[in-house]
């Protein structure tokens, strides 16, 4: 459907949208049955392309990394949809979808872990709709901007809102942050490092702090728990001016 | 191939007589069934990174990705729900999305750089070890895809394998817009219902 109030399935089930609007889409398929069914149907023809490539094996060494990786990582919680799609925040299961202010707790409680403890100032917003999460009052914010930087293979997307003052950032392909460290962004206001909180790869976050005269965003690997300055050198930053 | 790390037991319970299908090894999965995960790696991995391979082509950033998706085949397997797809199609779909996510961050050059080479990758895959309802299925695709118009092929295959956007697919080709999505969309339905009903 290309009216204004669905969204393009065709675009959604070939992968042709941007982060922004896989996250926008994802929001509407949660409400809207038809464009479930219409993406599920393109879904499974697409699978089909997918099936038709030549099959090829992995080196043997993969199997063992995966299934440790997989030994150690929690699964997600079911999602009503059944389909695989991007949910945040923070592994919101649906459920606590209908509960808001929930996700606030949990970005309170991820507050707690960084060092220099900084106060949560973001408010509650309205509550009249679906509850949307704090990912997406920044993402559909009307003067959004994505910015990516890409090195070792992963990448960092930074969405960021001058309007409501707050970016999201997103590790992509990135592997988990090895044992006793984490990934920790930063902004960079006026020439300085400030913590704007911890990231996790695949899971966008709402960086802690204002983006407002940040000239640009940057990730560090930091012992667990975070540092109070950056103690090594960035491994991806983008300029947000 | 392969087996290492799942206890011999489950593999005879599983592969002797009936062959679990790829949704019930999914389903375990997503009860946290870590042999489960196990055999389903070995069923699925060749097919996925075969696709992994074709989008990304960058061999070392294909592993990458790949291990990422079977990490997200872990994670997400809870919400995995038979009723409403083959579990073939949960996975390419999870597979297709980190392939071109990754493809659009990196470099684009570096990727232009790479020639694909569907015979350096050969596979080298046990076919015994595919599993009985997907041997079939395998022919099948084939052959549906066979019965697109060229035309639908071409658009298909560029938006799907090489992770352009519809509007690039449109320039690429010479061709409005409109034109290139009712191909690709027409060519996906085609398909769909040549494999009709089936998941």
């Amino acid at each position: 459907m290309t009216d204004d109030k669905h969204i393009d399935t065709l675009d959604y089930a070939m992968d042709a949208l941007d982060e922004v609007g896989r996250r926008r889409a994802d929001q509407h398929l949660r409400e809207c049955a038809q464009c479930r069914t219409e993406v599920a149907e393109l879904q499974d023809a697409t699978a089909l392309i997918g099936e038709s490539t030549t099959p090829v094996s992995p080196p043997p060494s993969m199997r063992d990394s995966v299934l440790a990786a997989a030994a150690r990582t929690p699964q997600h919680p079911p999602t009503a949809q059944g389909r695989p799609t991007r949910v945040e925040p923070a592994g919101a299961a649906p459920r606590r979808r209908n509960r808001p202010g929930q996700w606030l707790l949990a970005a309170a409680a991820a507050l707690v872990l960084i060092a220099g403890g900084v106060t949560v100032a973001t408010k509650p917003w309205q509550q009249d709709k679906a509850p949307v999460s704090a990912v997406q009052q920044v993402e559909q914010a009307p003067d959004a901007r994505s910015t990516t930087a890409s090195a070792d293979g992963g990448s960092l997307v930074v969405v960021a809102s001058a309007s409501r003052g707050k970016a999201v950032a997103t590790l992509r392909g990135m592997p988990p942050a090895p044992a006793g460290k984490t990934y920790q962004a930063w902004f960079i206001s006026g020439g300085k490092p400030v913590s704007a909180g911890m990231l996790e790869p695949d899971k966008a976050t709402v960086l802690d702090g204002s983006v407002t005269g940040a000239s640009a965003a940057a990730i560090t690997v930091e012992p667990a728990g975070g540092s109070q300055q950056p103690t090594s050198k960035p491994i991806m930053s983008v300029t947000l001016t | 191939m392969l087996v290492t790390g799942v206890p011999p037991a489950t593999m005879d319970a599983m592969s002797v007589g009936e062959a679990p299908t790829l949704s019930d090894l999914l389903q375990q999965v997503g009860q946290g069934d870590e042999h489960a995960f196990a055999r389903l790696y070995d069923e699925a991995a060749a097919r996925l990174h075969g696709l992994v391979c074709r989008v990304v082509v960058d061999r070392a950033l294909a592993e990458e990705v790949t291990q990422e998706v079977f990490l997200e085949i872990w994670r997400g397997s809870p919400s995995f729900d038979a009723s409403r797809g083959s579990a073939l199609s949960w996975m390419f779909t999870i597979a297709h999305r980190k392939a071109v996510d990754r493809v659009r961050a990196v470099d684009a050059s570096r990727r232009r750089d790479t020639t694909y080479s569907a015979e350096q990758n050969a596979p080298s895959y046990d076919s015994t070890a595919e599993l009985v309802d997907d041997r079939m299925r395998a022919d099948r695709v084939r052959s549906a895809i066979g019965a697109l118009t060229d035309r639908q092929r071409e658009a298909v295959e560029l938006a799907y394998f090489e992770g352009l956007s519809h509007t690039e697919v449109a320039d690429r080709l010479g061709i409005p817009l409109g034109t290139a999505k009712s191909r690709i969309r027409d060519g996906l339905l085609r398909l769909r219902d040549a494999l009709g009903g089936e998941s």
